[in-house]
Parts: C-alpha cells; structure tokens; sequence
C-alpha cells in the first residue's frame, strides 16, 4: 500500500550519493523524493511536509544550514525528522542540537538503512 | 783573589743589582709571552758584564783582572743576541726566530766566547793585555786581536737590526705604545755609545770601558718602561696580533673624543688611513652625518646598526660602546667595536623568506590535503555503498561466487576510505578546524563496531581479535562516538599491520565515574624505546624497515594522539621489541545527559 507510506526527502547535489540514500531510505520503507539544489529543497520541504529529510549541508544555491534552522522554525514542521549529512565535522557538531542525527561522510549505505530502518521500526516490516 | 772596591766598581754593582733584579723580574713572568726569554737573556747579559767589569776592576793583579775579563765576554756575546731576538719578539716578528736561525747568529758569539777563554794560545781576541793604572781604578790596557774586531763589527749589525725593528714598531704602533718603544730604543744605545767611545778610545778616561755604565741608564729606561709604560702589561705584540687579525673593527677614544687607536678592519670600514686620524677627534670621521653619530659614546642608538657603503657593497656594522676606566675607576677614555654583521643579516632576511615560504607552503599542503582527501572521499563513498547494496542484494540476487569478490571490493574501499579520512582528519587537526560531536552512546556498540570493521583486515593476515573485558554494565556515556571507534580502530588496526601471529585485545574498563580506559595489545615486532618517543609524530613508523604491506602514511597513531589530546585523554605506549605493544587511552567520558532520541 504505497499511498500510506512515509515520505523522507533526500537533499543532496551528488547524484550518485542521493540514489544511494535514496534505495537506504526505501528499504527501511519509505517513499523517497530527491532535490539537488538548495532552494528547490526549502519549497519542496514546505510543499510535502516529509517525516524525515536527509539533507547534505554544502549545497548549490542555498546552504543546507540554512534550510536546518528554518525547519526547526517552522511550527508546522515540528515533527519532521532531520538527519544531517557533512564532511565538515567542525560544522556538524554545532548542529548536533539542531539535527535530529549527524551522520560524516562518508556514509556507508547499511549506516543510514539502518537508522532508518531504527526510526520507525514497522515501515520495514511491511 | 785581592780586591778594591772603588767609586767606578761599585757603580758597576750597583748597575749589576738593577740588571739582575730586572732578570729576575722577567723570570718571574716569563708565561707572559715568547718575548721574555730573550729579555732575561739581555738582562742576564747585562749583569755579567757590569759585575765582570766591576770584578776586573777591583782585583789588583793581573791575572785575576783577565780572569774576570774573560767572563764578562759571557754577558758581552749573550747581550747583542738577547737583544736581537727581545726586536723581533717586540716587533711581533716571532715567526722570524726559528731555532735554526737562532743557532746560526748566536754561531759567532759562542765563537768568540771559546777563544776568550784560549786566548792565550791564538791572540786572536786581545794581543797584549796590561794593567792601566788611573786616578780612580786600575783597568786593563788592551790592544784588541782581529777576531774580537770581527766580533764587534757582527754584534753592532745585531744591535742594528734589533734597533731598526724598534724603529718600526715605534713606526706602527698606536700613541700608548710609542713612549714605552722609544724607552726601549734608548735603553740600548746607551751601552753602545759607551761601548763605542772606549773602544775607539774617544772615552775621557781611556782604559775605562764605558758600556756597562750604559747598563745603568738601559736599566734605569727598562725599569721605567716596566713600570711607568707597563712593559709587561700592556704587550704592542699581542696588542698588534689582536687588534689587526680580530675581525671585529675597533676604535678607541679618549675623554677628549680624540681616536688614540684604531684597527685594520676600523680604518678599511672608514676607507681611511691611520695617518689621517690620530689624534683628531671623532667628530672629524663623522663630519655631520647623522648616521654616523651613532658613533659617539653618549649617542643611545635604538638599534645600534651602522651602515657603510664601500665600493657598491653595503656593509652593516653593529656598534659596541664601551667606557674605559682605570685600575682607580677614572674615566679614561671609550671603546667602539664594530662588528660586520652583513652576512648575519643577510642571512636572517633570508631566513624569514624561507620561513614565510615554509608557512605558506604548510599552509597549502594542509590546503592541498583536504581538498584532494574531500576530492577522494565522496567517489570513494560511493564506490563502498554500491558494493554494499550488492552485497545486500539491492539489485538483485548474486551469485556465491559473485560474494567474495564483493567482499574485498568492500574491504578494500573501507580500507582506503579510513586513509583518506586519516589524511582529512591530520589536515583538519593541523588547520585546528576539527571539532568534537558529542553525542550519547553505549560503549560495547563502539567495541563492536572496531571489531566488526577489524576483522577482516585480521582475517587477511591469519590474526584474531578479540575483546578481553568482563560484561560491561553501564549506561550511555557522553562522548565523540565517532572518534573513540577512530581512535580503536587505529590502534587495532596498527596493531594487525605490525603482527604476523597471534590476536589484537581489546580491553575497555570504566575506572571511574566520568573516566573509561580502553587498550589494544598485540604480539608483533614491538617498537623500540628510542622509536616511542616519535611514532606519534605524523608520518613517522615504529620501523623504518617495514615492508609495502606494513607501510602505511604513517598518520594513524599522529591521529589517535590527538584526538586523544582534543578529548583531554591520554595515551600511552608500552612496548618491548618481538614481544609486541600495548596502546592504552585514557577518556573522560561522563555519562549520557541527554534524553535519548530514538
């Protein structure tokens, strides 16, 4: 039943890293939608209110960073999950308190499946 | 042996007691230079011959008066030689008296001495002797043979050019030094003005041999000069030797600014000559120019550096002032030293050109490392999650023969991602922009996770793992999950590259509260001590004899140190060679605050 599935949106501008986070994200069962770009990831965040968005922070156009703060502003968003994905080790740890999860690259496919697959247990069993 | 003591013999011991004290005199500071000697030897001559004079005078007989004629001759052939040699010694001409040299002029003295003493045989050094009765004393009448005019001819050359040496050096040295030469100068005409008036018996009393009384006056100049002119203390051939081969320029002064002496390397740095100076004042070198009134002594240079154009060169001197003071604490004069540090500073500039230059290329390289590491970690990264979802079977089934080669894509792709990150991470960790993310984590997951990535890295070598720790009962912990594993799994992964046999131990222990200790032991080749002080500098391996499979970039264990530091842990090394080594981390690792997320 595809249509009762949740929807996670992955934010990053390597393609070949977005499909890899994408097949992780829909083995641990989700329903995944992919943007490259960083003003394309705010209206797209705005317009499918995903439950969780895997969002690479250097971005063309806007910083990943930025999306991060307006997500937690954002009262309607308030229960999206947000799991952070950088190189920049200096720049992830001070949004630790901002992300739901950090992950450094490089990020093994099982890495994130399985935290996936850990926030919402049942989506995989399906 | 009959004597009478006169007024002309007891002059003559009393010029023999000045003589013999001023031997002694110089006996006793005979370390004070090579010039000594030769003025003992003068001195001593000197002496003989007055108290032989004195000797033969008062004796009454004939015999006896030759008798100490005869040893007088050991003062009158060691005098022209003494002084020869004391010319050149004062001069700083030293290197002129060589031992054959001396031998071949003191040929003719000793000569000379021999026949004295067989002159009855030869006549060849006095032909007839008789008594000559005077007023005051009774002499000897001598009608001298051909050698003692030979003689006398050879020690007036000496005398000449031991005089034409004081001449020169009275000619080179600086105004302090002159009176104290012309002491010297006239100390020793004075015996061979009386010695030339009774031999060409143009003497007033013509038996009376008037040299030795001219050792009265050479030894009154010569005491002078001791002690007024401080012969002994102030030596123009040390003085001469110093001065001119030190490479540093001096200058000295007196109260009156007047230059009183200058050196070779002063005067080349003036384009002057010492002729042009003495006795002007410093004023007259600095005519005016700013830059040089540094020179004065009252002038508080801030930097004390001179510069001198000479011929297209600039030199750049430092400046030393001085004050003089005497033995009393009066102010007599100044000392300027300059000092040619042209090379020094050139040097310096070029050394703060190659620092700049090593900076920036530290910079570039740590610039270089993570953009070339960043370059490497994202196709590497993909390369590993694809042939995980192989693995995994994400796009569909394969086959068992398909699985191994899978596997080492993996193994090696994780491999070769850990070096990339080691290199980011020395890179971040040089440029201090590595942070740490603290979040909450269970201990054994991060044993786990060391020993599942180690493992096959063990396998590939015949090595096992294994976790030598009692069940760890323990909440969360707050810490950099992601560095511990980092951390452990260097060692752990040090620790197979350096063994050929046995298992890695991994020991985790909670010692207190907020502080845990995690070690890794294995049982290779071990570092010897004089390595353990090194293996944790970047680059650097326990043995430079490793082989390519043990050769790694060296960052491993430069990693774990600091991140260790950056974690205010520790780590320590224990290690005996063929036996193996122990790892061991302390960390301060409080436990979870936080509320756990998921």
């Amino acid at each position: 039943m595809s249509n009762q599935k949740l929807q996670a949106l992955i934010v990053e501008d390597n393609l070949s890293l977005a499909e890899i986070f994408k097949e992780a994200m829909q083995m641990a069962g989700f329903e995944t939608f992919q943007v490259h770009d960083g003003l394309e990831a705010r209206t797209t965040i705005t317009e499918l209110r995903p439950v969780v968005v895997v969002l690479d922070l250097h971005l063309p156009n806007l910083d990943g960073e930025v999306i991060l703060k307006e997500i937690r502003q954002n009262p309607t968003l308030q229960k999206t999950k947000i799991i952070v994905v950088s190189a920049n080790s200096r720049q992830a740890s001070y949004l630790t308190d901002l992300a739901d999860f950090v992950l450094l690259k490089p990020i093994s496919f099982r890495q994130l499946r399985d935290l996936a697959t850990r926030l919402y247990p049942s989506l995989s069993k399906e | 042996m009959a004597l009478e003591l006169n007024l002309t013999s007891l002059s003559l011991v009393i010029t023999t007691i000045i003589a013999f004290a001023l031997t002694i005199y110089g006996w006793q500071r005979r370390k004070v230079g090579n010039w000594v000697y030769p003025f003992v030897l003068l001195t001593l001559g000197a002496a003989i011959w007055a108290n032989g004079y004195a000797l033969e005078i008062a004796s009454l007989t004939l015999p006896t008066k030759i008798f100490w004629a005869k040893v007088q001759y050991f003062g009158i052939t060691s005098v022209p030689l003494g002084w020869l040699l004391f010319s050149y010694a004062y001069a700083g001409r030293s290197a002129w008296v060589t031992p054959k040299r001396v031998l071949v002029i003191a040929l003719l003295p000793l000569i000379t001495l021999l026949l004295v003493w067989t002159n009855e045989t030869h006549r060849l050094i006095w032909e007839t002797l008789t008594i000559a009765e005077n007023s005051d004393f009774t002499g000897l009448r001598i009608t001298h043979g051909l050698l003692f005019w030979l003689y006398w001819i050879y020690a007036y050359i000496l005398l000449l050019l031991g005089t034409i040496n004081l001449f020169r050096s009275y000619r080179n040295n600086p105004a302090a030094f002159r009176t104290q030469n012309l002491m010297l100068i006239l100390a020793t005409l004075a015996p061979w003005i009386g010695n030339t008036l009774y031999v060409t018996r143009l003497s007033p009393v013509p038996e009376l041999d008037l040299s030795p009384f001219g050792f009265a006056i050479s030894g009154l100049l010569f005491t002078l000069a001791i002690f007024r002119f401080q012969l002994f203390d102030l030596i123009p051939v040390a003085r001469s030797i110093v001065m001119n081969q030190m490479s540093d320029g001096m200058i000295v002064l007196d109260n009156q600014l007047r230059v009183v002496d200058i050196n070779q390397v002063a005067l080349f740095l003036f384009q002057i000559t010492k002729d042009d100076l003495f006795g002007k004042s410093i004023a007259e070198i600095i005519n005016n120019d700013q830059e040089r009134m540094k020179l004065l002594p009252a002038h508080a240079a801030p930097d004390n550096l001179l510069s001198f154009n000479i011929a297209d060169k600039t030199h750049i001197v430092e400046l030393f002032k001085t004050n003089l003071q005497d033995e009393q604490g009066q102010q007599r004069g100044h000392l300027v030293m300059l000092r040619d540090v042209t090379a020094y500073k050139e040097s310096e500039k070029q050394l703060l050109e190659a620092r700049d230059k090593a900076i920036e290329a530290y910079e570039f390289k740590s610039q270089f490392l993570a953009k070339v590491s960043h370059e490497l970690r994202t196709p590497l990264n993909i390369i590993l999650a694809y042939a995980e979802m192989v693995q995994d079977q994400v796009f569909g089934t394969i086959t068992p023969i398909q699985e191994k080669p899978v596997k080492n894509i993996i193994n090696n792709a994780a491999v070769l991602t850990r070096q990339v990150n080691n290199l980011l991470d020395m890179a971040q960790l040089e440029n201090d922009r590595i942070a740490l993310i603290s979040t909450p984590f269970f201990v054994p997951d991060i044993l786990n996770d060391v020993i599942q990535q180690a493992t096959p890295l063990a396998e590939d070598k015949g090595l096992c793992i294994q976790l030598d720790t009692p069940t760890i009962v323990a909440n969360k912990v707050q810490g950099d999950a992601e560095k511990i594993t980092q951390i452990l799994f260097n060692l752990v992964h040090n620790g197979i590259k350096f063994s050929d046999t046995g298992c890695i131990t991994i020991k985790a222990a909670k010692l207190r509260d907020d502080e845990w200790m995690f070690s890794v032991n294995d049982q290779g080749m071990g570092i010897s001590e004089e390595r353990q002080e090194t293996i944790f500098d970047p680059f650097e391996q326990a043995s430079k004899s490793l082989t390519n499979r043990q050769r790694g970039v060296g960052l491993g264990l430069s990693i774990v140190k600091q991140f260790v530091e950056l974690m205010e842990g520790r780590v320590e090394v224990n290690s005996q060679e063929d036996v193996g080594s122990t790892f061991t981390i302390w960390l301060p690792l409080p436990p979870a605050t936080e509320l756990e997320l998921i």
